[in-house]
């Protein structure tokens, strides 16, 4: 009896010495935010609530928001969901949206994961007299935010997907690798691509499937696609990490350099592999931009000052020519 | 630590031990008075409802869940039917379809799959595991079909009323998990039913022989299921005033997590409703907490799986020690 009472002491002790230290780091976080709010007479406090954590585009958002943040004397926040799938990164925006509140923010900067079922929690934060600035992808109901920061992704699918037919000759076969089903961004950059191909009616598209923006699907998905159209021409997908999984199901298949593969956002890894002639080429819609835009537009927000009705980041199509030099022009 | 503190404290857990208090609710508590201590807006009446609101689907969820559990089985369906009800709200209201038959409709569609994963299950002696993984994607696949992959929105003001509105000034969400929640423990801890459940995860041959219909009860709880995971799916819709088909995905796991957590072990025979209340509840008490205090996204998925090992730990630790003092009864009183 002794010992195994002496055992759930003992456990019960770790594991409320654990959950202890858990908070205790926390909890310096949490003062930091709170006195940042203490302080913020002059300084105000934004959230920045973003789709995911594990994204390198998303990443690089959260560091041009910060950056933005202290260069404008703003005390700068980035939350993001745990999960990344679809339906739960919602839930958790839900959750982070209310925490806003909660902390009594002074503004949101908000990237929904799905533009619709944020509605109600966007609304919440309106009803708390605290405005919302949408950033990246479009809320259902614009009326709840003050202006858009981004970049317009049909535009930027259009434009990969012009570049990419110009390379292809203006003609072949085409498959479309789709981003997360039903994910605003993957809708609209499937629109722009097959607005390009009304231009290009030598281009056919014979297949269009989705492989949920994960590098390890799109090596799934493009290796059966290449197992049924073994003679295609070209993939377009939606985001870069999809573009180098196929690039992989091409590598296996033997065919590198005969299939083109344009990807978008032009990420670190991608950039290497389109130097490496995996990937033909990929279109950047400036991530550290569009955080760094976001912020500027709570900014002029919250200081009354002129609010454009649509803060524009530009796409550039990127490839073997401008490769090394993009991100400086 | 001083000699004084540790016997206060021994002896507070001395008599707690009297108390026989479950894990999970001392767990409730510590995280709750923790994340007080370490940020007093989780303590504003705001964050202590919201944290009551987003409990709400996951529980519901589980609620039916825990029966299958209990009998000792699975139902992977759970998340995909929460999709499909999801879906089916808007789609059919969108339709054209009367809002009180889009709110009630889908529940049925839960029921249907509850009913045929019984029958394939408990009358055709098929796996359980089998069928239900079946159901799981025949669901989950449906429900993208019927809205092409996209979330869909519904405008309607009893739907936002149900999903956003307040009575009281607690919300409506709120009120109608309490009184499901109630009367499931109620159904399971007073009527024939609940016994029988009990029965049957204890062990099915006895259960049988004992008079009880095994095919009808199972049918039964898995209907129950489907029919709770197609109200969350329901509420969900009510709640963002939309319908998304992968809305539904993590919670066959989040509701298993809440219902073991809660102390219904994966064998059945034990736990019940009353504990996967507790658990759901922790599990957003964690969600809320970690992220107020302001630790990263990146660590909050570690903690919260530590917390839980160390709570099913506590839990366990006890179960033994409270089964070897009553073999020390049994011997003493024998010699």
């Amino acid at each position: 009896m002794k010992k195994s009472k002496r055992i759930a002491a003992l456990l019960m002790a770790a594991a409320m010495t654990a959950t202890f230290a858990g908070c205790g780091n926390g909890s310096d976080g949490g003062n930091a935010a709170g006195d940042g709010g203490e302080n913020a007479e002059g300084g105000k406090n934004i959230t920045v609530i973003l789709k995911n954590s594990t994204a390198p585009f998303f990443i690089s958002m959260a560091e041009g928001a910060q950056a933005a943040g202290e260069e404008l004397g703003y005390n700068v926040e980035v939350k993001t969901p745990v999960d990344t799938a679809e339906g739960s990164g919602n839930e958790q925006q839900n959750q982070l949206c209310d925490e806003a509140i909660v902390n009594g923010v002074d503004c949101v900067v908000l990237c929904p994961v799905d533009t619709e079922a944020i509605v109600p929690a966007a609304q919440r934060i309106v009803d708390a007299d605290i405005p919302v600035v949408a950033l990246n992808t479009r809320l259902g109901d614009e009326s709840l935010c003050e202006t858009f920061v981004g970049l317009e992704n049909v535009q930027q699918g259009y434009e990969t997907a012009k570049a990419l037919f110009e390379k292809m000759g203006g003609k072949g076969t085409l498959i479309i690798i789709e981003g997360s089903t039903g994910a605003q961004t993957s809708l609209d950059r499937i629109e722009g691509c097959k607005k390009a191909l009304e231009e290009y009616p030598d281009i056919e598209l014979v297949a269009s499937q989705s492989a949920n923006y994960s590098r390890a699907e799109a090596l799934n998905v493009a290796q059966n696609l290449l197992q049924s159209y073994p003679d295609v021409d070209a993939f377009f997908c939606c985001n870069d990490e999809m573009a180098l999984g196929t690039a992989e199901a091409v590598d296996a298949a033997g065919k590198t350099g005969e299939i083109m593969i344009s990807g978008q956002d032009a990420n670190d890894d991608a950039v290497s592999a389109l130097k490496e002639g995996k990937i033909t080429l990929t279109s950047w819609g400036d991530p550290y931009m569009q955080g760094y835009e976001g912020v500027v537009a709570a900014v002029d927000v919250l200081e009354g000052n002129e609010v454009k009705e649509f803060y524009e980041v530009s796409t550039k199509v990127v490839d073997e020519t401008n490769v090394d030099s993009f991100k400086d022009e | 630590m001083n000699k004084s503190q540790k016997g206060g404290a021994a002896g507070l857990l001395a008599g707690l031990r009297k108390l026989n208090i479950p894990g999970i609710l001392i767990g409730n508590i510590v995280l709750f008075v923790l994340f007080g201590l370490a940020n007093e807006r989780f303590l504003s009446s705001y964050n202590i409802m919201m944290i009551f609101r987003n409990t709400c689907t996951l529980l519901m969820a589980a609620l039916g869940f825990t029966l299958v559990i209990l009998i000792g089985k699975i139902d992977m369906s759970v998340g995909s039917v929460v999709s499909m009800a999801a879906v089916s709200v808007v789609v059919l209201y969108n339709a054209g379809v009367p809002v009180a038959l889009a709110l009630l409709l889908p529940l049925l569609i839960g029921i249907a799959v509850g009913v045929i994963n019984g029958l394939l299950i408990a009358k055709c002696n098929f796996d359980f595991w089998v069928v239900t993984f079946g159901m799981m994607s025949v669901f989950a696949g449906l429900a993208l079909v019927t809205t092409d992959g996209n979330t869909v929105a519904i405008k309607n003001d009893i739907v936002n009323w149900i999903g956003n509105g307040k009575i009281a000034g607690i919300y409506v969400v709120i009120w109608i998990t309490v009184i499901l929640a109630a009367l499931m423990v109620w159904i399971q801890k007073k009527t024939k039913f609940g016994y029988d459940v009990f029965a049957l995860g204890g062990s099915q041959a006895v259960a049988s022989v004992s008079g009880i219909n095994v095919v009808k009860t199972s049918i039964i709880v898995y209907a129950l299921s489907g029919l709770f995971a197609a109200l969350a799916g329901v509420l969900i819709a009510c709640m963002t005033n939309s319908g998304s088909p992968a809305v539904g995905v993590d919670y066959t796991f989040n509701a298993m997590a809440a219902i073991v957590i809660g102390g219904t072990p994966f064998i059945g025979g034990k736990g019940g409703i009353g504990g996967t209340i507790l658990g759901a509840l922790l599990m957003k008490i964690l969600a809320s907490g970690l992220s107020l205090v302001g630790i990263p996204a990146t660590w909050q998925k570690a903690i919260t799986g530590f917390v839980i090992v160390a709570l099913i730990i506590i839990d366990v630790v006890n179960d033994h020690r409270k089964n070897i003092k009553a073999q020390r009864r049994v011997y003493n009183n024998v010699g």
